[in-house]
């Protein structure tokens, strides 16, 4: 079943709508599914390059920091050193300057440790036994007092030196030496009578270098690690001693640790030009201070053994170990004055836990923010639907309405429709929606009133019809009548048979047959054609038939049967305008004779069956009379035959020779007289052979449409007279 | 029936096709009526005219007596079945046929 425009046009609505939401949504859900793979897999890239390059920067950020701080550390141990040498080279200074100008000096006395109380940091004069018992001349006792003016220059300047020292070639010792609680300076008597400056390390190191040398790393008598700054000093002859600051090496390096952290796990050493290590914030492992000293750049770790070359090779540098098994990060620094090097250590994980935390961060981060946006992507679609929906359910409603409003004039206009259909003509359709369906409401109201008129015009043309009918029913009444009844001529003699027969081909037509009797001895009989069909041609008959008539019966004796056809034709042909015309086929029949004598007046032949012979046409020699009505004076042909009892004559006019089957083939002269010679012996009555005509005629017409009149007449003659009563 | 003009100058030609019966004949007159104005010689074709009733006859009756006055009018090309009713109903002597 089909659907009605309403429900047509509510689903095209919604059809085209819900295709319209479907593909703004499939749109706006594949676009939001885009920008969250976008946005995810952006945070994605970005957090690992963000996370990458914060690693990379705070790698970088550490390996910086750390290069600093061993830097800043080395100086400061440096810085340290350089006052050491600073401080001995000045005293070696003032050294040179007193042994150069001994004669201004005055000889002083120090302290003699052997048998006095020596303060903390007070200078002191020793000499060892050996010394002594050597011998010591006058001049080598003035020179020793000249140079204990020296003790001035001695006083301890910094807190990390744990003794000054002035040791000469002539074996004696001016020192002041610090304590650790500040208490005097207790000295064992083995040490004082021994202790020959000469034969200390760094004197011989000094003496031999004649220049300022810092000694290796020793343990004191303290039990403090210690390095010695010494540098020779001068007299007149030459070399005459060493100068040497003792200082506490460990408590420098200590300072160096605290003086700021890179971090909880980082580890601080000092690693000398022969790969030892010195000091150690760490108490075992790798760089731990060993016991016995070894070379950390034959630990056995490559890569170790590497950067431990070069640190102790003076470079700087930071580089990723493994130390331990824990990967780390070592910076170093050169301290050059001493030749040793500053390294620090710094776990791996600790320099690159900020990348870590930053990118771990970001990476917290950019989920939170991906789970945002698909929270969002969702709450999107969840608003987006539910908006559809809501739309959809608008659309649904406005179509309704909307198609309620399309189809209600169309509506209204099938009811009036409907109505005018029924047959009211007056109903007028009432639709003002200003479209299409107006015009056509419009369009119908014009046909109505068309269709109305038309309907009144067809009644009254009707009605006239009617009239019309019904006056030539009237009239073919009439011209019926006119036409003479055989049982007026046959009734009371048995001289002859006749019968005739018309059927018009309209109501009233244009054939016309004739026969009365002229006195008691002849028969007139005519058979005739007006041109045309119809009214006109039915008075045009009427006329010819009266005329004809009215000259046969007023003819005088004299005239011919030719001269009163003759006359007829002028009184017929006057004041004819219209150029009707009548063929008329006129003949008289004398009764006692069989004389037959005729006029042919331009109508078809009739034919006549003589002595028992088949019919034959009969046809005049030389031409055919005109038909009546053509023109005035006109003369006409009188012919003459006589008729033995039996014989037999057949009129007709051209609508039984003209009559056409379906095929519009003509009935014609010869299917006539075969249709006569069929019945000549014997012959029956006329009435019957009338009817074999027609029968035959019916046979060949079948169901075509008579076209014309069809008229015949059939006469014989008996000669059988009967005594008249 | 149908009826094919063609007119050339005072001259006018109608070729006549068909049967000129009752019904065709009220029409040739109409148009006979309409053209024959001005018209001094009237030729008709009849070489496919295959039928002519009285009414035709009388067609033809009328427009020969019309143009008796004004000029000519011939018949030509007639067929032998129509030639056989203008001989029978003696029009030949009436109208002018050439052969």
């Amino acid at each position: 079943m089909k659907l009605d425009i309403r429900r047509r046009m509510l689903l095209l609505a919604l059809s085209g709508s819900i295709l319209s939401f479907l593909a703004l949504g499939l749109i706006v859900f594949f676009g939001a599914a885009a920008m969250r793979d976008t946005v995810m897999e952006r945070g994605r890239l970005l957090g690992v390059s963000a996370s990458g390059f914060v690693e990379t920067f705070a790698g970088e950020q550490a390996r910086r920091r750390l290069s600093s701080h061993v830097g800043d550390k080395a100086l400061l141990i440096e810085r340290e050193f350089e006052h050491t040498r600073r401080d001995a080279e000045e005293i070696a200074q003032t050294m040179n300057l007193i042994l150069a100008a001994q004669g201004d000096y005055l000889p002083r006395a120090l302290p003699d440790p052997h048998t006095e109380t020596v303060a903390s940091g007070e200078p002191y004069l020793n000499m060892s036994r050996a010394v002594e018992a050597g011998g010591v001349d006058e001049e080598a006792r003035r020179k020793m007092g000249v140079a204990a003016n020296i003790a001035d220059s001695l006083a301890v300047r910094n807190r990390f030196y744990t003794g000054v020292f002035v040791g000469s070639k002539d074996g004696w010792l001016i020192a002041a030496d610090v304590t650790k609680d500040g208490a005097p300076a207790r000295f064992s008597e083995k040490f004082l009578d021994s202790y020959d400056p000469r034969e200390m390390n760094w004197y011989k190191l000094a003496a031999e270098a004649g220049k300022t040398i810092f000694t290796d790393l020793y343990v004191d008598t303290n039990g403090t690690r210690c390095i010695t700054c010494a540098t020779p000093f001068y007299d007149e002859d030459g070399f005459a001693g060493v100068v040497g600051v003792d200082c506490n090496a460990e408590e420098i390096y200590q300072q160096a640790v605290d003086m700021n952290s890179a971090g909880a796990t980082d580890v601080s050493f000092i690693l000398n030009k022969r790969g030892e290590i010195l000091f150690s914030t760490k108490r075992e492992g790798t760089l731990a201070v060993a016991d016995k000293p070894r070379d950390l750049r034959n630990c056995g770790d490559k890569r170790l053994e590497m950067e431990a070359s070069a640190m102790a090779s003076g470079k700087n540098d930071v580089s990723l170990v493994s130390i331990d098994g824990e990967g780390v990060y070592l910076a170093y620094a050169p301290m050059a004055s001493i030749g040793w090097s500053f390294g620090q250590v710094i776990a791996q994980t600790e320099v690159t836990y900020p990348a870590r935390y930053a990118k771990d961060n970001l990476q917290t981060q950019m989920r939170e923010f991906a789970g945002d946006v698909r929270g969002n992507v969702r709450r999107l679609a969840g608003v987006g639907a539910a908006f559809l929906l809501l739309a959809l359910l608008a659309i649904v409603a406005l179509s309704v309405k909307a198609s309620g409003h399309f189809v209600r004039p169309i509506l209204s206009l099938t009811e009036g429709v409907n109505e005018i259909a029924q047959g009211n003509l007056d109903r007028k359709l009432d639709v003002h929606t200003g479209d299409e369906i107006e015009r056509l409401a419009d369009c119908v109201n014009d046909m109505t009133d068309n269709l109305k008129t038309h309907i009144e015009n067809l009644a009254k043309a009707t009605a006239e019809k009617e009239h019309i009918k019904a006056e030539l029913s009237v009239a073919q009444r009439i011209q019926e009548g006119m036409l003479p009844a055989v049982s007026s001529v046959l009734s009371g003699q048995t001289a002859f048979d006749l019968d005739a027969g018309m059927t018009p081909a309209k109501e009233v037509g244009g054939d016309f047959y004739d026969f009365y009797m002229l006195d008691e001895n002849r028969l007139a009989v005519a058979i005739a054609d007006v041109s045309g069909k119809g009214v006109p041609a039915a008075l045009f008959m009427v006329v010819a038939k009266t005329v004809l008539e009215n000259c046969t019966l007023s003819a005088k004796p004299e005239e011919s049967l030719a001269d009163v056809v003759a006359r007829a034709n002028d009184r017929i042909s006057q004041n004819n305008d219209q150029m009707m015309f009548v063929t008329v086929f006129f003949g008289v029949l004398d009764l006692r004779t069989g004389v037959f004598d005729y006029v042919n007046a331009g109508h078809n032949p009739p034919l006549a069956a003589l002595g028992g012979e088949p019919f034959a046409y009969l046809v005049p020699e030389g031409k055919p009379d005109k038909p009546l009505g053509v023109m005035e004076g006109l003369a006409f042909h009188q012919r003459s035959l006589t008729l033995a009892a039996g014989d037999a004559l057949f009129f007709y006019t051209d609508g039984v020779t003209e009559a056409v089957d379906e095929k519009a083939e003509l009935y014609g002269e010869g299917r006539l007289k075969a249709a006569l010679d069929r019945e000549v012996n014997p012959l029956p009555s006329m009435k019957e052979l009338l009817a074999a005509v027609r029968q035959d005629m019916s046979a060949h017409v079948g169901e075509a449409e008579q076209s014309d009149d069809i008229t015949m007449m059939a006469l014989r003659y008996s000669a059988e007279r009967r005594p008249i009563a | 029936m149908d009826i094919k003009k063609e007119k050339n100058g005072t001259t006018l030609t109608m070729a006549l096709s068909g049967r000129l019966d009752t019904v065709a004949a009220a029409d040739f007159e109409k148009e006979l009526n309409a053209s024959l104005d001005g018209v001094e010689s009237l030729i008709f074709d009849c070489a496919d005219l295959t039928y002519v009733a009285s009414s035709g006859l009388r067609a033809f009756l009328m427009v020969q007596k019309r143009m008796n006055k004004q000029g000519k009018m011939v018949m030509r090309h007639v067929q032998d079945a129509v030639m056989e009713v203008l001989t029978m109903t003696g029009f030949d002597d009436l109208l002018q046929i050439e052969k």
